[in-house]
């Protein structure tokens, strides 16, 4: 099993929580670890520390004056809620947990948790500008670093099949291949394999695709994909009846905006599969 | 001096020749005599089930055995199978008053059908949702809309943040939120930096914070408005596209069932509701995290597609006329129905779906068999049921409901109309009180169906009683029963009857005897039921209950109860008793003895006086002192003082049947002459001396038989019984055969001289002009008796007899 650590970052929005609901469920499944990660942004305490700092309240509008002790006791207050909420849910699946809260720019933090992690899990409206709606400017941030595995939610807290996989024969979709095949033998599904038709001879991808899955059970149905524009992607992957899917961030087809696309029009959790630590060793070698 | 006549072995027992029947065995026999010797009884249910009204319910009152049951239901199935089957009954949720399901009435057959297709348009209605949720025209109008509305905050913003970063600010989300600060080298500026700015700097830059702070004010609350307005677009998007799909599942089922008003306006109700609940219905789908939700996430309320099932609570598609039911458990729940709850997260829940039907919706249409005592048993079940036909409508709740008990929330469905006629089946007992207590009870059930507990022995009713009784030997699949066999069961039937021109009622006995026999039979390896093999089961029904009785007559035989069965006595004569046990009743002699002396003419019940004698049998004392009294001494008071017992009996006596041999008893105590003690009798006596009938003659009479014959006939034994008694004879065999063999006697009075002739052997005498008895007869011996403790009487009561005197002869 590749996951034997799982991060979830939490910051309290409905699609981290989501994000924690699904993880769990799989590291129950998988036997592993999940650590919750809490961000205390730098950014906000130094803001808090100028003579005239005030918010504006994001549902009344009201100004509120802000110093550094009140934004410290509400970090500390929403960091609480993120852990009794950790303990609530591990406790539910009987998994162990640990819970870290880290003090630094979130982006960064978090780019670092998923090169330090065998997944990253988080919502995908994190650190938008309205309030965990939509894309949020971490999730891109994650889908833009092309490292690590990252799952990323929406405010469904469910992982079921089948799952789908974008497999344009690159290094990153092999490694995407795996993951999805992994998922499929979780749910006890088949996996949907997309290949690109405007990609290289579709058998000879298939024959490929079929010498990477490890678990013999798991059934192969390979699907066309097509890659005209991110619409049609995202279009094709909607329409396979899959619900989960697994994304290589770097390929000859996903292009950063497929990738944004995607995530924006996929309602169910998408793995982006980056370059893995050890290519990247290989290739500065 | 007159003689009494005994009754010949003809008169004692009426006997149904083989012959006459007019087959060998029953298998010749065919048809189904349904309503054998109760005209009455059949007259009153047609007349109910004819005149159909709703307060015409029927009482059917009779008693065990009679066979109520049975010719009830036979009758009500006849009159159901020409009416027509009942509607379908369905329950489906009420979209506008959720706690008030809605009842659907459909005609037979279309309540099933109507139930399955919307099961099948549940089934697919998911997925047609999630299709319409997925389609691209769908996803590409909600995006515009989410677009549109979403972008506009965002904008603003964005815009606001853009303009931010232009004066050297960033745009921060707090965890409540939204602040700016100003940044130095792509860092937010700390507040020590931020002092070290000269002070028209700080307060340039906080100016310009504040301005943007409000411009953000202004743009969050506008927010909310945006946002409604996004959420109007959703909806009106969500009815459009969900509204062509949920019409494409609909319209199908609509066309079909165009002409039930009903069901047209429930599917418009369905529809709206889809519509509304549409993205509800497609998410409710995801399930429910296992405990429950987290502790952030507040428990929802998942919309489940079973509000859209049809809950067929009767179903009459393989009814093909109306029902006839007979409920065997009239509890409240079983009669109403009932509103069942399943758990769900530590909660009660319940829906229109846990709505059951009871046997008054069941049988609504055609009718209702209920046991009126297990009716009257089961809580609330007898004044709801009398609610229901009272207002013509049903309403199942639970009872609590009913009394205004329970306060938890339930569902109250709309009532059903009735159309049901009920038929209670028990005993005259019930019936009676019903009406006498309950003064709903004539109003509701105005026909009383009365079951005779016999019937004229006729033979018109005879050959119907005998295919009754073949009919329910093949029903059972008993072995074929030979003439011998059904004129034995006849002559069982009429000593049940308990007269010789009767037939039993209550054929429940003999169905059992048919059942026994069949089983002797086959015990004897024999193929037809004979009349030994009836006989056989008649005799071990009774040796299986006569323990007692044989108890009884073993202390006779050891002389522990004395009873004399030869010689004579002063005074003493064996009366008869009937005790009854269970299901077996028994004769059995018992010593009367009466002792007189001068008194003020009382005669004293000394059962009475202990409190063992019963208000009849004392007035039969009454009678016979004032019989005394008017026939020997009109002319003089009655001056003795007697007492009469039941020697040996240690409980209650009741009953006037035994005031002859009483009067018997003691004119011999005051004649001093002896009566036999070979006789015994059994009769009730008026003023005038006239012997009256009694009951359980056969049994008293067996009883004296069985006593004889243990210390052995002397051929001089027997019973004196009422001469009104002799159409009730239908005496064993073997005391027929008794007295065709001059073995034992049976003879029937008519007067109480009568009785005394045969008791002593002495002319009683008959009064003379001068009112006075000849001289010599018996009679005339206990006038003079009479007239002697008068004369001691009065010397006794004469002035100048000492007080010691008085009291001394007190004694004697």
């Amino acid at each position: 099993m590749p996951f034997r650590r799982i991060v979830v970052a939490l910051d309290g929005s409905p699609t981290s929580l989501a994000a924690l609901e699904a993880t769990a469920e799989l590291a129950s499944a998988w036997g592993a670890e999940i650590t919750g990660l809490f961000l205390e942004d730098t950014s906000l305490l130094r803001m808090a520390s100028l003579p005239f700092a005030q918010e504006v309240g994001s549902h009344s509008g009201a100004f509120r004056a802000l110093n550094v002790g009140q934004a410290e006791r509400e970090l500390r207050s929403q960091a609480d809620r993120a852990r009794n909420t950790l303990w609530y849910v591990a406790e539910r699946f009987r998994l162990t947990a640990s819970f870290n809260v880290a003090r630094g720019t979130v982006q960064k933090e978090l780019l670092k948790a998923l090169n330090e992690s065998d997944m990253l899990s988080m919502g995908k409206g994190g650190g938008s500008v309205a309030g965990g709606v939509g894309l949020g400017t971490n999730a891109k941030a994650v889908a833009a670093s092309g490292t690590g595995v990252a799952m990323l939610h929406s405010h469904v807290a469910r992982v079921s099949g089948p799952p789908a996989v974008i497999y344009d024969g690159s290094p990153s979709a092999v490694r995407a291949l795996e993951i999805g095949g992994e998922f499929a033998s979780t749910l006890g599904t088949s996996l949907l394999v997309l290949c690109p038709v405007e990609g290289e001879c579709r058998e000879e991808l298939q024959e490929k695709a079929s010498a990477t899955i490890r678990d013999p059970r798991t059934k192969l149905e390979f699907r066309p994909l097509v890659t005209r524009s991110p619409q049609d992607i995202a279009r094709n992957v909607r329409s396979s009846g899959a619900n989960i899917v697994v994304v290589p961030t770097k390929g000859p087809v996903l292009t950063k905006e497929t990738v944004e696309t995607l995530l924006f029009r996929f309602f169910g959790p998408v793995i982006l599969v980056g370059e893995s630590q050890t290519e990247e060793g290989d290739g500065e070698a | 001096m007159a003689t009494t006549k005994e009754l010949g072995p003809a008169a004692l027992r009426r006997t149904y020749e083989p012959d006459t029947l007019g087959f060998k065995t029953t298998d010749e026999l065919d048809g189904h005599p349904d309503a054998v010797g109760q005209p009455r009884a059949v007259a009153a249910i047609e007349f109910a089930t004819g005149i159909g009204r709703a307060e015409y319910n029927v009482f059917a009152l009779g008693a065990t055995g009679t066979g109520k049951h049975s010719l009830v239901e036979n009758h009500l199935r006849k009159r159901a199978a020409e009416r027509p089957a009942p509607p379908d009954v369905c329950y489906v949720h009420n979209f506008e008053q959720k706690d008030e399901p809605k009842i659907l009435i459909l005609p037979a057959g279309t309540g099933k059908a109507f139930s399955k297709e919307m099961t099948r348009l549940t089934g697919s209605l998911r997925s047609a949702l999630r299709g319409a949720f997925e389609s691209e025209e769908y996803q590409t109008r909600r995006q515009t809309i989410e677009d549109e509305f979403k972008e506009r905050p965002r904008q603003e913003l964005k815009e606001v943040e853009a303009r931010a970063r232009e004066e050297g600010l960033v745009l921060l989300r707090s965890p409540s939120g939204i602040a700016f600060a100003p940044t130095r080298d792509g860092e937010v500026m700390s507040g020590e930096e931020f002092q070290q700015l000269p002070p028209e700097e700080q307060e340039g830059i906080q100016r310009t914070v504040e301005a943007f702070q409000t411009e953000v004010q202004m743009a969050l609350r506008e927010m909310p408005s945006w946002d409604r307005d996004r959420q109007e677009k959703v909806r009106d998007l969500e009815k459009e596209v969900i509204g062509l799909a949920i019409e494409d599942l609909l319209g199908g089922v609509r066309n079909r069932y165009e002409e039930y008003e009903q069901v047209a306006t429930y599917l418009d109700a369905v529809r709206e509701d889809v519509v509304e609940h549409a993205r509800d219905l497609v998410e409710s789908e995801m399930p429910q995290p296992e405990g429950g939700p987290t502790p952030n996430q507040p428990p929802s309320t998942p919309i489940s597609l079973r509000r859209y099932h049809v809950n067929l609570v009767v179903d009459n598609s393989k009814t093909e006329n109306a029902p006839v039911i007979y409920e065997d458990n009239p509890s409240y729940d079983n009669l109403v129905g009932r509103i069942e709850h399943s758990a769900r997260f530590g909660g009660m829940f319940t829906d229109f779906t846990h709505i059951k039907a009871g046997s008054l919706c069941h049988a609504n249409g055609g009718y209702l068999m209920v046991d009126a005592q297990r009716l009257l048993q089961a809580p609330f079940a007898w004044e709801t049921l009398k609610r229901a036909l009272q207002s013509r409508r049903l309403q199942i709740e639970s009872p609590a409901q009913a009394m205004n008990m329970m306060s938890a929330m339930s569902l109250l469905p709309q009532p059903l109309d009735l159309d049901v006629q009920v038929v209670l089946l028990g005993s005259p007992m019930i019936y009676y009180l019903l009406s006498q207590q309950d003064p709903d009870f004539d109003e509701l059930f105005k026909v009383a169906s009365d079951f005779a507990e016999s019937m004229d022995a006729t033979p018109e009713n005879c050959d119907g009683y005998v295919r009754l009784l073949a009919m329910l030997a093949k029903k059972d699949e008993l072995r074929p029963f030979d003439n011998t066999a059904m004129a034995r069961l006849l002559e069982h039937s009429t000593r049940i009857a308990g007269d010789q021109d009767k037939l039993t009622a209550r054929v429940g006995i003999l169905h059992d005897v048919l059942r026994e026999a069949n089983y002797w039979a086959g015990q004897a390896d024999s193929d037809v039921v004979s009349s030994n093999h009836v006989q056989q089961a008649i005799d071990a029904q009774i040796h299986r209950a006569d323990r007692i009785r044989e108890q009884s007559y073993e202390q006779i035989e050891h002389g522990t109860i004395m009873i004399d069965t030869d010689g004579r006595q002063v005074g003493q004569i064996n009366g008869l008793a009937v005790i009854a046990f269970g299901n077996l009743a028994f004769g059995r002699p018992n010593r009367l003895t009466a002792r007189v002396r001068v008194g003020k003419g009382d005669v004293v019940d000394i059962e009475r006086e202990v409190e063992l004698g019963g208000p009849l049998h004392s007035k039969g004392v009454l009678i016979l002192g004032a019989y005394l009294g008017a026939n020997y001494t009109d002319d003089k008071p009655l001056s003795l003082a007697a007492s009469l017992v039941f020697e040996q009996s240690y409980s209650g006596v009741d009953g006037d049947s035994a005031s002859a041999a009483e009067s018997f008893a003691l004119l011999s105590a005051i004649s001093k002459v002896s009566l036999r003690q070979d006789l015994a009798v059994t009769g009730s006596m008026n003023q005038h001396g006239r012997i009256q009938p009694i009951g359980g003659v056969n049994e008293k009479i067996e009883g004296f038989f069985d006593v004889c014959k243990s210390s052995g006939l002397t051929g001089s034994q027997g019973v004196i019984i009422p001469a009104t008694n002799v159409r009730h004879l239908m005496l064993r065999h073997d005391v027929a055969d008794a007295v065709a063999a001059g073995q034992f006697h049976i003879y029937p009075i008519e007067t109480v001289d009568e009785g005394i002739e045969l008791l002593t052997g002495e002319d009683t005498g008959v009064r003379d002009e001068t009112g006075k008895y000849p001289d010599g007869t018996f009679n005339r011996k206990v006038a003079d008796r009479l007239a002697e403790m008068a004369d001691k009487r009065r010397i006794f009561d004469s002035p100048g007899v000492s007080e010691s005197l008085r009291s001394g002869s007190e004694g004697r």
